[in-house]
């Protein structure tokens, strides 16, 4: 019978499609021109290559054991060598305990015919409900998981936090991970779903990678998710995930474990530090009045050091004396992220004040471009560059936010336009109360007239919003940039297709427009854009040629705002959007994902026609 | 040859690099979709492991052993990939037929669609094991080398790669061919 298994999925497997894209090469290779090679000694092929030829799995695991043993020799004894000073644990602002505490981390691996993702198939599968996936930690630098039959059992280190330079062991291969433990975060409140979203919605996450000990040191995280819930220590916890990144955290939100599974087949020196227990009360995870990062009205944000431009170490400290204006983007992605006002428009309005006040910007360094540093450099101002680290997580608002001249925090405001910030500054210069911060002209918003919008087609036409009034239009932005490379193309081919669908269904009543973002990371994003419109114009016939694909960076009359703000006018606005505007030239609907299906869509845009 | 392009790309040189992968590409990609069953999936799982190729290129040790690391390497970003795809929504499109179909090209198709389904229903690794074998003929031995996991692994895990697919096969049978996706996700 098995035979006759093996022939019919050979035979299926022979069936298929045996070349690739002709240009996916050109891709691919592409890519690499973008990538740096990495000295041999960080790759963990270079060491493992040798063991997992020829050797016994039993005499495997016993050479991987005598290896974890010299690795940890020879980081104790570089340890010894090299006790970090206390200035530079502050300064880096990492923690991690001396002594973590043994635990066992149980959870339920799925069995059955395939078994799980971490245990492997076992001989008696026929009828086992599960099988047992469970982590042990002894409490002495090893680490073994461990399957309910037993048949897979890995070793690998443990950072404890008493080294620097300790190895992470390409033993985590198998389950594709790297492992470390981290205790004693203690933040004072249960981690929930709505606590996921809360952070989601802020887009600085109050657990950080690694964790804080210094105030303000926080992470950015583009999104959390919550994860499985599994037993750790004893204690019931909850996972939460940012990126590749995984945390552990109990229900009185203390961090116990973080899993880090990117990257999974390197070896790497891992820059872990001793530094203070970090007070009780320091990090919350619960908004917003007992956080932290919430500054209010008199507050002395704590202190940090972070590289300018230039790469000179910049303290917040340096900034006394005269009341501070600062441009904060603290998303990893301001133009397709939160609302980001534009470097430009920040330097215009402060460049010439900057006897009264002291200007600054803190971006991670994606958040702006090469013309507006530019700009920021020939006003005075500023900018320091904040990759995650995070030791201004404390201006945890994009928006500008109000020092005054001793230091303390006063307001962070979202002006929309350069003469709201003009007004807010007079205003805050003069000791008088900040002015209400109009929506810009340039924001879409719910029964407002839509913005004036006019841009580029791909193929470099003239496109205005307004040359559609008469029937509504639907916009579609996706959020992100679709570049020549194969990243991004799948979503935004499927978003595309709905849109095509919508417009199949509908006909010419309505008048379609895909926003193609171009946020300057990829190579060739018009290109990207062509092939994706491309693809989904084989798929869906000519109507995809009716719906007008127009440049998203290009915008004019839209006073130096960037991507989302426009389209938004809501700092939530930081997933793919649809507006919907009304044959008067009102914005009807502001649709955020999950995005409705075709006819959903044509539902909607039936609800608006009938508003009229 | 090979060993030689191998040596000058280690040393960065790109175009030696190129002389190594591009003819490697199509060869990939069809290892690539089999694992995977997504001609988009491929095609991003093979662009990063010849990115992971070239950056870790140095520490290969042995030259001749370039073309063993790089399917495992391709392999590897597949269950990447595969993991990524879980947390995507899938759409499935009906596209209309335009012409009748004879039984036996119905049977056919059926007979692939039930393949289809049970091997979707594997772990990657599984998967990986039974293309690595299966469709490219490596003996168990070889495909150790690649998964760089003891022979007897590979061999347990095609064996039960094939038992499984009889079983899913059986039981979809008796379902009827409703497979959930829930099924389906508990499997992997």
């Amino acid at each position: 019978m098995n035979e006759l298994i093996d022939r019919r999925v050979a035979a299926w497997l022979a069936d298929g499609p045996v070349r690739g894209p002709e240009d996916g090469v050109e891709r691919a290779l592409a890519a690499v021109g973008r990538t740096r090679q990495r000295p041999g000694w960080v790759v963990a092929d270079r060491w493992l290559e040798a063991w997992s030829a020829g050797l016994s799995p039993r005499t495997w695991r016993v050479a991987m054991a005598l290896l974890v043993l010299a690795l940890l020799a020879a980081v104790a004894i570089g340890v010894a060598s090299r006790k970090p000073s206390a200035e530079e644990l502050v300064r880096l602002s990492q923690a991690a305990h001396r002594d973590p505490p043994a635990f066992t981390m149980t959870t339920t691996a799925l069995a059955g015919p395939a078994g799980g993702m971490y245990c492997p198939l076992t001989p008696d599968y026929e009828g086992d409900p599960g099988t047992l996936l469970r982590f042990v930690y002894d409490g002495d630098r090893s680490f073994r998981e461990e399957c309910y039959f037993g048949s897979q059992i890995s070793e690998m280190s443990v950072t404890d936090g008493t080294t620097a330079g300790l190895w992470k062991n390409g033993a985590w291969q198998e389950t594709g991970g790297r492992f470390e433990i981290v205790t004693g975060l203690s933040l004072p409140a249960g981690v929930s779903a709505a606590t996921v979203g809360w952070l989601n919605w802020l887009g600085v996450g109050q657990l950080d990678d690694p964790p804080p000990t210094a105030p303000g040191a926080l992470t950015t995280c583009s999104k959390w998710t919550l994860g499985s819930t599994m037993t750790v220590a004893g204690r019931p916890s909850t996972e939460v995930v940012c990126g590749p990144v995984h945390y552990w955290i109990d229900d009185t939100s203390r961090l116990l474990v973080r899993i880090e599974v990117e990257d999974k087949y390197s070896v790497e020196a891992l820059e872990l530090q001793v530094g203070a227990e970090p007070a009780a009360t320091l990090f919350s995870v619960v908004p917003p009045d007992n956080v932290r990062s919430a500054l209010t009205d008199g507050d002395t944000p704590p202190d940090w050091i972070l590289p300018l431009v230039d790469g000179v170490d910049f303290a917040w400290s340096s900034l006394r004396g005269r009341p501070v204006v600062a441009l904060v983007s603290t998303t990893p992605n301001c133009a397709g992220a939160h609302a980001c006002i534009g470097l430009e428009t920040f330097a215009a309005a402060v460049g010439e004040r900057t006897s009264e006040i002291h200007a600054i910007a803190v971006a991670d360094r994606t958040a702006f471009s090469d013309r507006e540093l530019a700009a920021a450099a020939a006003a005075g101002i500023p900018v320091v560059f904040d990759d995650g680290t995070a030791a201004t997580g404390w201006l945890h608002r994009p928006g500008v936010s109000f020092f005054d001249a001793a230091g303390r925090y006063r307001l962070t405001v979202d002006p929309r336009s350069s003469t709201s910030l003009t007004a807010a500054i007079d205003a805050f210069v003069h000791e008088t109360p900040i002015p209400p911060m109009p929506p810009g002209d340039g924001t879409f918003a719910v029964g407002r007239p839509a913005p004036r919008f006019v841009t580029e087609t791909l193929d470099g036409r003239t496109f205005d919003l307004s040359s559609l009034g008469g029937k509504p239009v639907v916009v579609l932005a996706p959020a992100w940039e679709v570049s020549s490379d194969v990243r991004g193309r799948d979503a935004t081919r499927t978003l595309v297709g709905d849109l095509a669908s919508a417009h199949a269904l509908v006909g010419d009543r309505v008048s379609f427009v895909v926003i193609a973002w171009n946020q300057g990371y990829g190579s060739s994003p018009a290109a990207g854009w062509a092939e994706v419109m491309a693809d989904v114009r084989a798929e869906f016939g000519t109507s995809v040629d009716d719906i007008h694909v127009v440049k998203g960076r290009t915008y004019a009359g839209l006073d130096g705002w960037t991507a989302l703000a426009w389209i938004g006018g809501d700092p939530q606005v930081w997933e793919a959007s649809i507006v919907v505007v009304n044959a008067d030239g009102v914005v009807a609907r502001l649709l955020i994902e999950p995005l409705p299906a075709p006819h959903e869509l044509v539902e909607i845009v039936a609800e608006v026609e009938g508003e009229r | 040859v090979t060993a030689e392009l191998v040596e000058q790309a280690q040393r960065g040189d790109r175009e030696a690099f190129e002389r190594l992968v591009r003819p490697a590409y199509h060869r990939l990609y069809a290892v690539a979709f089999r694992i995977v069953r997504d001609a988009d999936q491929a095609e991003d799982a093979i662009q990063d492991g010849i990115v992971r190729c070239w950056r870790d290129l140095r520490g290969l040790r042995d030259p001749e052993r370039f073309d063993a690391w790089l399917y495992r390497l391709v392999v590897n970003a597949c269950r990447d990939q595969v993991r990524r795809a879980r947390r995507r929504p899938v759409e499935v499109r009906v596209l209309p037929m335009d012409r009748e179909s004879d039984a036996e090209e119905f049977a056919r198709l059926d007979d692939r669609d039930e393949l289809e389904r049970a091997f979707a229903r594997l772990s990657i690794e599984h998967r990986s094991a039974l293309v690595l074998t299966h469709y490219l003929g490596m003996s168990v031995a070889e495909a150790a080398a690649v998964l760089r996991v003891p022979p007897g692994t590979v061999y347990s895990r095609v064996h039960y790669a094939i038992q499984a697919t009889r079983g899913l096969i059986a039981a979809d049978r008796l379902d009827g061919g409703r497979a959930t996706d829930a099924t389906a996700e508990q499997v992997r």
